[in-house]
């Protein structure tokens, strides 16, 4: 009896087991046919969600069997291209990344390069270059022989991972130089988008700020903000000195994509200069969400000003707690306990049952005057 | 953030600075503050080596990069000039000489209305090509701050801009007056000047007669801040009094009364506080302009016209009611007086800047804090400078 229950044990855990290595149905993981068309549309793909969405599902098939699936004439490289960059687009704006969308992309990016698409050969031989040691020599070659080619042919995407490799290895004049090849050979699209915003970083390092912020503004103009988030920020740090309103809408843009310094930057904003604590507050505690030490100081400094003790109380409290954990935190910490010496002694002081016991000792129970339901007003 | 740190752009804003304004209630406290203030002392030694010299506008104007004296009114009238030109000429006889002096000051008044007009005419049209605003301006000034600071070396020559340029482009709208004032003029002929003494804002700023000066100075004397506390060193423009804000944009000739009640009534006053900013930040362009004329390193003195340093002085309300500043600047002593002023407000508002050549400095907002009220209009000194500091800063 026992061998045949822990033989059911086995199997089923085997079952368990198989059950979570497989993959789930595409159309379960696959995001919704409206965003899918939309993307599409920006992408201004030849073909539409009903011609591309069995390629997909094929593909996605094609996963677990490992056999090559046939692609029909009709879907060209760049199709290819484009179904991959919908799914990276997915990723992007979800701020999630599936497994197994991730390696459909991986498969569009294979199947697109061998079809000849010359974007798709360009990432995949960067790809190589970018870990030379986890390759043989022969591809690392074979990947160096291929860009070349494509550099000779003015391909744009090389020109820009070119200088992205650069700017990877904190050579920012050769960066320069690549990302300015690659805006003479387009200036007007979503990547030449991204390029400026590269470049108006590379301007801000060096710093030639008139040339970073035009940079910025372009980047702004062409790429979707889920991209050009940094450009952004950076905006509306230059900004801050001199036009407060246009930098609070450029850092509150950067916020609602979830940059992490803007949180910090609005709440001190509103709290130093418009004098806005509750919003100040809000601000300060989305930044706390994300363990920004100075936003929990901000924090503190807000509850203060609106004479909120008892969320005042809490925050120290969870400072404390961060504190114990991190050295960098506990050097804030102590400053900022120097610094509030009396704030914090006063919320030490603070009860929050204070009140309720004052209350409770003022009404004796036996003494309290119960006021019937109808007549809650006591009139 | 390592893009923004690398540049030491994510500022750390100077609200909690803490500065001491210059002692001049004696000879010792004032050598402490020419040692705790690099500015200060530097201004100080370039005064007493003559380098900052005041010249009394006559016919023609000093033509340097600070000076548009021609766009502002004339501080004085020469009446004993003419008076006496008049009793010692035997040419006229006596019974025509107070005919002959009233004659030659309506001519002289008439000529100055002349000048007056033609040089608004030409400023409007000289500053056409101006192509910056306010904000660009001050981003434009600060941007190279910046550059300055990291690479260590000067970088405001980049700025294609002069003094003279700016003050051309503030006053340019006085040409709207014009075709008022002519009008005016055509209708009243002789009693134009009567009209124009009962209503200054006729007849554009450069004609008001120098007796007007005072009475205009008292009404703007009041201030948005009164005092400047050490403790509080940073007001930001939101933290202001609102009925000190409507008084101070009315008086300023800023916002016209009327608008200034339905944003009064409304209690909305966000476009008032904005015209405070940008007033804030017309004065602080004109300092940083101001200031890098006089630290040039020049062997010819920097000469600012006495209608400048009037304007200078007035429009940073470095003065107290009852003061008549065209008097002031007639009097040597008194010239003095207005001069350091100047520099006094200039020292403690600039001083570990960079503008004040400190590669290593801060930028204006870094030290103060962006727009700060706190030092909007303050003198730099513990009290306002008057003849009687002289002895104690040792002139």
């Amino acid at each position: 009896m026992l061998g045949f229950r822990s033989c059911i044990l086995v199997s089923s855990r085997r079952l368990i087991s198989s059950l979570a290595n497989k993959r789930p149905p595409l159309h379960e993981i696959f995001p919704q046919k409206k965003m899918v068309s939309r993307i599409l549309f920006e992408l201004d793909s030849r073909l539409a969600y009903n011609k591309l969405y069995p390629m997909y599902e094929k593909l996605y098939e094609g996963l677990d069997t490992g056999n090559d699936v046939d692609i029909p004439n009709s879907i060209k490289g760049k199709d290819l291209m484009i179904m991959k960059k919908v799914l990276e687009k997915v990723r992007h704006k979800t701020k999630a990344i599936n497994k197994n969308l991730l390696a459909l992309e991986n498969v569009l990016l294979d199947r697109a390069a061998e079809i000849g698409d010359n974007d798709a050969i360009s990432l995949l031989c960067f790809d190589v270059l970018k870990d030379p040691d986890s390759n043989t020599e022969d591809d690392v070659s074979h990947a160096k022989k291929l860009i070349k080619n494509l550099y000779q042919m003015n391909h744009p995407l090389t020109v820009k991972l070119t200088a992205d490799i650069a700017l990877k290895n904190h050579d920012d004049a050769t960066a320069e130089v690549y990302y300015m090849k690659f805006l003479d050979l387009q200036n007007d699209t979503f990547l030449a988008g991204e390029v400026y915003g590269q470049l108006g970083q590379i301007h801000f390092r060096k710093p030639n700020l008139i040339e970073a912020e035009k940079c910025f503004l372009k980047s702004i103009k062409l790429c979707p903000i889920d991209y050009s988030v940094r450009s952004y920020f950076l905006l509306g740090q230059m900004y801050v000195n001199n036009d407060i309103f246009k930098a609070r809408y450029l850092i509150e843009s950067s916020a609602t994509q979830g940059f992490k310094e803007s949180f910090r930057t609005l709440g001190l904003l509103e709290m130093n200069y418009f004098k806005n604590y509750p919003k100040a507050q809000e601000w300060f505690k989305l930044g706390m969400e994300l363990y920004d030490t100075e936003c929990f100081v901000g924090y503190f400094d807000c509850t203060m000003k609106n004479n909120e003790l008892l969320l005042a109380k809490r925050c120290y409290e969870s400072m404390e707690k961060l504190a114990e954990n991190n050295q960098d935190v506990n050097r804030l910490f102590e400053d900022f306990s120097s610094h509030r010496a009396s704030d914090i002694q006063k919320i030490k002081e603070y009860s929050p049952n204070a009140s309720i016991n004052t209350w409770q000792s003022l009404t004796p129970g036996d003494t309290t005057v119960k006021v019937s339901k109808s007549n809650t007003w006591n009139l | 953030m390592t893009v923004a740190n690398r540049v030491g752009y994510i500022v750390k804003r100077g609200y909690s600075t803490q500065r001491t304004p210059i002692d001049i209630s004696s000879n010792s406290a004032f050598k402490e503050s020419l040692a705790s203030n690099a500015l200060l002392n530097r201004l100080y030694q370039l005064n007493q080596n003559g380098k900052i010299a005041i010249k009394v506008y006559s016919d023609k104007c000093p033509e340097t990069n600070l000076n548009v004296s021609a766009t502002l009114p004339v501080t004085h009238i020469p009446t004993t000039k003419i008076t006496d030109a008049v009793k010692q000429d035997d040419s006229i006889s006596n019974w025509r000489k107070p005919l002959v002096k009233w004659f030659r000051l309506g001519k002289f008044v008439l000529g100055m209305y002349k000048v007056g007009v033609k040089s608004t005419w030409s400023t409007y049209f000289d500053s056409k090509g101006f192509k910056y605003t306010v904000n660009e301006l001050t981003k434009l000034i600060e941007f190279k701050e910046i550059e300055s600071r990291v690479l260590k070396q000067n970088k405001f020559d980049e700025i294609d801009l002069t003094r003279k340029q700016y003050l051309q482009w503030l006053r340019r709208k006085e040409f709207w007056k014009i075709p008022r004032f002519l009008i005016a003029f055509i209708m009243f002929e002789e009693v134009t000047p009567l009209l124009c003494y009962i209503f200054p804002s006729l007849s554009p700023w450069n004609c008001l007669m120098p007796g007007l000066y005072r009475r205009i100075s008292d009404s703007r004397s009041k201030k948005l801040v009164d005092n400047f506390e050490i403790e509080k060193s940073y007001i930001s423009p939101y933290e202001l009094d609102k009925t000190a804000v409507s008084q101070f944009l009315t008086k300023q000739n800023i916002m016209p009364s009327w608008r200034m009640g339905i944003y009064n009534i409304t209690k909305e006053f966000k476009i008032p506080l904005l015209k405070v900013v940008e007033t804030n930040q017309k004065i602080m362009i004109d300092d940083w302009l101001l200031l890098r004329e006089l630290l040039r390193d020049s062997e010819e003195p920097t000469i600012l016209s006495d209608r400048e340093l009037v304007d200078a002085i007035a429009r940073r309300q470095l003065y107290q009611k009852g003061e008549d500043l065209n008097k002031m600047v007639e009097n040597i002593e008194q010239q003095k007086v207005l001069k350091l002023r100047l520099l006094l407000y200039l020292s403690f508002k600039f001083e570990g800047t960079v503008a004040a050549d400190i590669f290593g400095g801060k930028l204006l907002a870094e030290r103060w804090g962006v727009n700060n009220m706190a030092i909007f209009n303050f003198p730099g000194s513990n009290e306002l400078l008057k003849a009687e500091h002289l002895k104690n800063i040792g002139l």
